[in-house]
């Protein structure tokens, strides 16, 4: 009976010795830090701030489609990429309204949204504490700005996209947005971030980082594409009163990785050649850190894609001689065509397809504009150079076409000129005197083609114009690019939602037209 | 003198009765089994109070030289036959020749449950047993290739790749989860996997079907149990076996492409329809190059194994040694193995051991490319290389693609992967009482990866950009179980009790490390330094996954007069993959059973129905494989921005991911009917069994609308979140039927298996959302994976236009105007004006017209096992069919599409006035293929003779000469004959996860092997 006990006890001993650690099941994270010990600090805050920054840097904003979609879809290049369904996004032809990029635009763009929604959610919280409450107000002047530019580029491309406002934990089911309601959020997200007191200029400590100008631009240019012109024109000329702005010398400084943060820049995304990352180590130890656009546009032969190449009628548009009577000096810096001109480290002529001979259809040309041919001989999905968002000789074209718009059209002469001086172009008073109202608006167009092409600024450019609303701007838009002619005009203007997210979203109504 | 005759034989018969003096007896005979009259050889003969004992012979024949004071009872047994005794007569010498029966009831026979076995007759759930000598018979690598149909409601899915270890559904799906793997419990150690594990090892597989059976396994159970034991030595007998096989492989069916001269014709045609003559220049159109022959070869495996075992009483032992080797038929894709295992017991008095250990290598190397992609993206016009020697790429010769050179890959960009396994267990058992017992039992398994990537410098597609790389990623697991098990098991009065007490504890943890670097450095002759210490621009990374599980459990198991059957379990499960408060789950079941044919009212029929059983079940399973730390939000600090003038680039952090906090267990739960029954002594058997699986909280990665902004997402960009999704309600019928006939020369035996399954989903949590996937959408009250999409009925002829612009001169399909020679689609519905989707058409064809055409789920899969035996020859053949599903066939969506420049299908002929085709559209360069419509939705009904074996067995004669037991040669094919209207590669292709089950992305084709083998016992 004795043995029967031991025996027992033994056994129970050993159960009970398995069992004893209490906190056996509570294995915490090694890996990553729990969002509750978050928002908790200004160095918490300042971190956030600058992952706001960093959802530019996502493959569906501007490391890889920004540039990508707005040149496409505008009509200045031609694509006939080897990837078909590509090739065909710009011609608005589009296998489903699930594509590629059509999605990740969208994904990305609201990813950005929902970070800055939970930053603007956190920043006013009285229990973080700020050394200097003034910089918490830039803060969020900062990355309010942030969200009006997302705002403005899903606006720009879907038109009725929700507008989200407020972090959220569960899944919600917006109704889609009309215009008015989507300038009204980035008017409103703009003001705040004006009233932030940012920094006019930035020390050399934070180049890159919102600045007032930066926020005056934008919110100028969506009273523009509002035909405010008023309030355009108020705007835009605080920023030439401000004097912190001026043109730089060489036009070519605005596209390199050497003058980056020049006295002509307003607001840039950055880039730096920091790791190997692209697009699918986004968000890992092994983040992006540099641009996958420039590997788009460059030729075939040293690592490019070559699937957004300049047109004929950008490459004509360059009409305008310099005071020598040469030729307008951006088109070289713009567009890679003379037979002898050198990037990559070969001559135009070396690269396969290149022929003197420029074919009217489709040019086998290539865009010089971000490109890192001046200084190394391939292109990578990484591109140290930063994207010029907007820059001063926008603001004073803008102003300009605000001043026409105003009927002030004898004023927005001076604004040009100053952009025309710089590359040594005619006086515009001289050559064009006494400009009427709607050929002032003509020669304003054309001064924005070739100053500020292949900059992703052209589609913006039409769709405030009103070229993709009618068939006469269809027409004119498929005399300057073969690929508008299954564009739908009122239609076509918007990418369609996508089809995902109708389907998860009763709420939702699909795109016109589709 | 009668009288005294009398008397002699009195003290004769007291003499002998009081051992006054004995006799030498020598007994001779043979040993031989009833049925058969095959001799039975080492057959242990002996004489009853005497210590004299011998085994038979190779012709079954004994020779017993003794002495013995009484007439001699002898004894006759020998491992699966009754034992008999008979009583010898009086004389010296004598002949005694035994006939053995058979044990042939398999009723009897033992079934692994969890923590137990239990008699078959007195199972109470559902629990299938696979054919162990059948599996051995496949050409599989793996323990999961060898299941394939081998138990009713087991679908097995592999492809034929080296190494693969495919998906098991256990009585379909139920788990929203793409990992619906079962849980694999070997030697007491749960494990999921199974590559680096010799099938040859194998004593026993049972798979626990239904949740009274599977209970016991509570947490992970949901997808089923598959319980593996290893050989041990079993006393008595010393075996030495030895075998090996052969065999070479090819492709049941590839895609037959188009040669050049045909795809040129097809390249000027879609150019010419395009408008865009001029844009195709091909500048060489003698070259026709067949990429197929450059990807795939014939696959070639062998596979070897030793094993030696035996014991006493005392100890047993087993000993095995394997060596596999295959090279797929795929070019650059091999696998080899190398295990080795030693298996031990020990039993004492009160005390027993067992202790079972694997250790094993495996070394693959794995494609880089999807093969089949390769081939379909380069033309016939491409040669692997050009006039200079260097690979030739998409775009040579005038062609416009961006298609990668599948050789140049292989050649420039090699991926290998190395796995060192180690997996154990030691169990102690004491008898504490007779009728109690203690069980502690260990188990681990380690195992250490190391996967690497060399890159070469060089190009194999056009825009890429060419650098040298070296990836190299270290992984290193190790899990351990601990089991404390308490057993009590009585027998009084006829009542049968045995109960259960345990508690378990288990983790794991897995730290994978990984680095990266560019710019390789090579020495002076071009031979690159593969090493992580050798490059630029390096990163690294490193994570850590820890898992830990506790469990309580119970089961009580009662039976009277092995009539009445009952049993009972409970499990309590706690995970670390849950926060505080939903840690703990609970996991109980019940089971009845009545064995009517142990009835005495029964006995009259027992001549005709051998066993005759009804058992109903009910159980409640649990499942929470979702990986660790899913129910939190995790702040990402990885993500990245620079500023400054020097633009110092640095992380910030935030929460991105949206996480659900109130993640809990999954639920299943279990209803199970069966019947079994067999008749005429067992020859006709069957099983029945209905069962009603219903699958609540389903943990699923569900796809969210994109602008809440998560990060979550899974392949092609889809916003995810994890949540208890829902419900699914799966009711199935299986039937196994079979026969058999050994009383002949030819001896044979069929089993049929049958089962159907009908698939609905309940619920998918929240607000119900559907799950949209492939053509496919999942919605409440309709099946997973159902195909959804725009319906094609045909090709629009030239008078189809005219009639359609008479009509409705406004119809377009996705905002176009149909021309001559457009697929056409059926116009289904609109939206009314509150945005609701109406089944009236609108003239418009667009994404609201897609509706529900088809389904993933079969109606019947069946199962055909044949074996037959005649003389020393013998034959075994297994069928598998399934019929009434449909599959997307998404591989035409690239072979068809002519938009874009690639090979394409050969036959493939465009619409044209003259060709006026039904189903194919007119070919235009440059314009999208629309894949989302019933164009490459088929049917799916199949009939494949998976394995058929032709064995052939040594006579004894011939083998007594040479000292060797038993040999059998065998030749063997496996995907011999394939009987389907299906298209696609493969009609088993294993389908892209639970929403898109029925999407058949196939890109490694089924194989078809012949091979054959040799098995030897010393």
């Amino acid at each position: 009976m004795n043995n029967i006990f031991i025996k027992t006890a033994m056994v129970g001993c050993l159960m009970f010795l398995a069992a004893c650690s209490d906190n056996y099941l509570d294995i915490s994270n090694p890996n990553q830090v729990t969002a509750s010990d978050f928002w908790k600090s200004e160095e918490d805050m300042e971190s956030a701030r600058r992952a706001c920054y960093g959802a530019m840097l996502q493959q569906g904003c501007y490391a890889q489609w920004y540039d990508l979609v707005f040149e496409m879809r505008a009509d200045l290049c031609w694509n006939e990429s080897a990837w078909r369904d590509y090739a065909n996004f710009s011609k608005f032809i589009y296998p489903s309204s699930n594509w590629e990029c059509i999605r990740y635009v969208w994904n990305d763009h609201y990813k950005g949204i929902a970070m800055f929604n939970k930053f603007l959610a956190h920043i006013d919280d009285p229990n973080i504490k700020f050394e200097d409450d003034d910089i918490r107000k830039q803060y969020k002047g900062e990355v309010c700005f942030l969200r009006a530019l997302f705002y403005f580029n899903l606006y720009h491309l879907y038109g009725r996209m929700p507008l989200i406002t407020e972090p959220t934990d569960e899944i919600i089911f917006p109704a889609n947005s009309t215009a008015e309601q989507a300038w009204a959020q980035i008017e409103s997200d703009l003001r705040v971030a004006l009233e932030a007191n940012l920094p006019e200029k930035r020390p050399d400590s934070e180049l890159g980082l919102v600045t007032k100008g930066a926020v005056q631009a934008l919110l100028g240019k969506a009273y523009m594409q509002q035909h405010k012109w008023q309030a355009a024109a108020d705007t835009f000329y605080e920023i030439i009163r401000s004097g912190n702005y001026e043109l730089v010398d060489n036009y070519g400084d605005n596209f390199d990785k050497d003058h980056e943060h020049n006295a002509e820049s307003i607001f840039e995304v950055v880039f730096t050649m920091d790791t190997k990352g692209d697009w699918t180590t986004y968000g890992t130890v092994n983040s992006i850190s540099g641009c996958e656009t420039a590997k788009y546009f460059a030729p075939r032969d040293i690592g490019g894609h070559s699937d957004a190449q300049p047109n004929y009628f950008y490459l004509t548009s360059f009409t305008d001689k310099t005071k020598e009577g040469k030729e307008d000096p951006r088109k070289k810096s713009s567009i890679f065509y003379y037979p002898t001109q050198k990037l990559y480290g070969k001559t135009y002529l070396q690269f396969s397809g290149a022929s003197p001979v420029i074919n009217v259809d489709r040019p086998a040309i290539w865009r010089i504009k971000y490109s890192n041919g001046t200084w190394r001989d391939y292109e990578d999905a990484a591109s140290p150079i930063n994207l010029r968002i907007i820059r001063y000789a926008d603001v004073l074209l803008m102003y300009a076409e605000a001043l026409n718009n105003l009927n002030r059209t004898p004023e927005a002469y001076d604004y040009i000129q100053m952009v025309r001086d710089r590359s040594g172009i005619e006086n515009l008073k001289d050559v064009k005197p006494s400009l009427s109202q709607s050929e002032m608006q003509n020669q304003i167009e054309h001064e924005r083609i070739v100053e500020l092409g292949g900059e992703s600024v052209r589609f913006f450019d039409i769709f405030r114009w009103g070229y993709l609303d009618s068939e006469e701007g269809k027409a004119l838009l498929l005399e300057h690019d073969y690929e508008y002619e299954k564009f739908r005009p009122g239609i076509d203007k918007f990418l369609p939602i996508p089809q995902n997210e109708i389907d998860l979203n009763p709420n939702f109504t699909p795109n016109v037209g589709w | 003198m009668k009288t005294n005759k009398i008397l002699t034989t009195l003290v004769l018969c007291a003499l002998s009765c009081f051992s006054l003096f004995a006799k030498s007896y020598n007994i001779r005979g043979v040993v031989s089994d009833s049925n058969s009259g095959d001799p039975l050889i080492g057959a242990i003969v002996s004489v009853k109070g005497v210590n004299a004992n011998t085994t038979t012979n190779i012709d079954g024949a004994y020779s017993l030289l003794f002495d013995s004071e009484v007439v001699p009872v002898i004894t006759f047994s020998y491992v699966g036959y009754e034992k008999q005794e008979l009583r010898a007569s009086d004389s010296a010498v004598q002949t005694l020749n035994v006939a053995l029966k058979a044990t042939v009831d398999a009723l009897d026979e033992l079934v692994v449950i969890g923590y137990g076995t239990v008699k078959k007759a007195d199972l109470t759930g559902a629990v299938s047993i696979a054919d162990v000598e059948e599996m051995k018979k496949r050409n599989a690598t793996t323990v999961t290739q060898a299941l394939q149909g081998q138990v009713p409601g087991v679908d097995v899915r592999t492809n034929g790749s080296p190494g693969e270890t495919g998906k098991i559904y256990v009585r379909g799906i139920s788990s929203l989860y793409s990992d619906t793997n079962p849980l694999f419990v070997i030697d007491g150690l749960p494990t999921s996997d199974t590559r680096d594990f010799n099938p040859e090892d194998i004593e026993s597989v049972q798979v626990l079907k239904d949740g009274s059976s599977a209970a016991i396994y509570g947490s992970r159970a949901a997808n089923g149990v598959i319980i593996i034991t290893t050989k041990h030595g079993k006393a008595g007998e010393t075996k030495v076996n030895v075998a090996g096989k052969w065999g070479v492989q090819r492709a049941v069916k590839t895609y037959k492409l188009m040669d050049g001269p045909e795809w040129l014709a097809l390249q000027e045609e879609k150019y010419a329809n395009a408008g865009m003559g001029s844009e195709f220049n091909i500048e060489d159109r003698s070259i026709n190059h067949n990429w197929s022959d450059e990807v795939f070869q014939t696959g070639l495996f062998q596979d070897y194994n030793a094993s030696v075992s035996g014991g006493n009483k005392v100890i047993n032992y087993m000993t095995s040694f394997n060596y596999f080797k295959h090279e797929g038929i795929v070019k650059g894709s091999n696998f080899d193995r190398f295990s080795l295992r030693v298996n031990g017991g020990l039993k004492k008095g009160i005390f027993k051991l067992e202790e079972s250990l694997l250790v094993s290598t495996s070394y693959s190397h794995d494609l880089t490319s999807d093969p089949f992609t390769g081939i379909v993206r380069m033309t016939p016009l491409i040669p692997t290389y050009d006039e200079e020697g260097n690979y030739a790429l998409g775009g040579y010769n005038g062609s416009q693609t961006n298609g990668s050179n599948p050789v140049a890959q292989r050649d420039l960009q090699q991926s290998h992967n190395r796995s060192y396994r180690a997996q154990g267990s030691l169990a102690g058992e004491l008898q504490i009482l007779p009728f109690l017992k203690y069980k502690l039992n260990f188990s681990f398994e380690f195992n250490s990866n190391i996967y690497d990537t060399k890159q070469k410098y060089g190009k194999w597609y056009p825009n890429q950009t060419p650098e040298s790389m070296y990836y190299e990623s270290r992984n290193h697991s190790m899990r351990t179980v601990i089991e404390n098990i308490l057993e009590f098991d009585k027998t009084f009065y006829g009542h049968h009790i045995n109960a259960i007490l345990g508690y378990t504890e288990q983790r794991e943890k897995n730290t994978s490390t990984w680095g990266r670097v560019y710019d390789i450095t090579k020495d002076s002759s071009g031979e690159y330094y593969w090493s992580l210490s050798n490059g630029t621009k390096p990163s690294m990374g490193e994570s850590i996954t820890p898992h830990a599980l506790r469990s309580f459990l119970g089961r009580l198991m009662y039976d009277f007069d092995s009539r009445y059957f009952l049993t009972a379990s409970f499990r309590r499960d706690g995970s670390s993959r849950f926060r505080k408060g939903l840690k703990y789950g609970n996991f109980p079941s019940a089971s009845l059973a009545w064995r009517i044919s142990n009835e005495k009212f029964f006995n009259p029929l027992r001549d005709i129905v051998s066993n005759l059983k009804v058992k109903a079940s009910y159980g409640v399973l649990g499942n929470e494989a979702i990986g660790n730390f899913k129910y939190d939000t995790y702040i990402n600090s990885f993500i990245p921005y620079a500023y400054g003038k020097d633009e110092i680039w640095a992380f910030g952090a935030m929460p991105t991911v949206m996480a659900d906090t109130s993640l809990q267990w999954e639920e299943k739960k279990t209803w199970n009917f069966g019947l079994e029954a067999s008749f005429f002594h067992n020859a006709l058997t069957l099983e029945a069994d209905y069962f009603i699986n219903k699958s609540d909280r389903l943990l699923a990665q569900v796809p969210i609308p994109g602008y809440i902004g998560s990060w979550g997402t899974i392949g092609d960009n889809t916003t995810t979140v994890w949540r208890n999704a829902g419900c699914v309600e799966n009711r199935g019928f299986e039937l196994s039927l079979g026969w058999k006939d050994y009383s002949h020369e030819f001896k044979y035996d069929v089993k049929v298996n049958l089962s159907t399954i009908r698939n609905k989903v309940l619920s998918l949590g929240g607000d119900n959302a559907p799950v949209y996937g492939s053509n496919t959408k999942t919605e409440v009250g309709g099946e997973l994976g159902a195909f959804f999409t725009l319906v094609t009925d045909g090709i629009y002829q030239v008078e189809d236009i005219e009639e359609l612009n008479a009509a409705n001169p406004n119809f377009t399909i996705f905002g176009n105007k149909p021309r001559p020679g457009d697929q056409r689609y059926l116009d289904l519905y609109s939206r009314d004006e509150n945005n609701n989707i109406v089944p009236i058409p609108d003239g418009k064809i667009d994404e609201d017209d897609r509706t529900f055409v088809g389904s993933p789920w079969p109606d019947l899969t069946l199962g055909l096992n044949f074996t037959a035996e005649y003389k020393d020859f013998d034959l075994s053949m297994y069928w598998t069919g399934s019929f009434g599903s449909q599959a997307y066939h998404s591989a035409l969506g690239l072979l068809y599409n002519v938009g874009d420049n690639g090979n394409y299908i050969s036959g493939l002929k465009g619409w044209t006035e003259e060709n006026r085709s039904q189903t194919t559209p007119k070919v235009y360069y440059s314009e999208p293929l629309r894949t989302n419509s019933t164009r490459f939705i088929e049917n799916v009904n199949y009939m494949r003779l998976k394995n058929l074996q032709f064995g052939y067995n040594l006579p004894q004669t011939a083998l007594k000469k040479i000292r060797i037991q038993s040999l059998r040669v065998y030749l063997n094919a496996e995907n011999l004959l394939t009987i389907t209207g299906y298209s696609g590669l493969d009609p088993e292709f294993q389908g892209g996860g639970v929403f898109n089950l029925g999407v058949d992305g196939n890109s490694y084709p089924a194989v078809l092997s012949f091979g054959g083998g040799i098995q030897i016992t010393f």
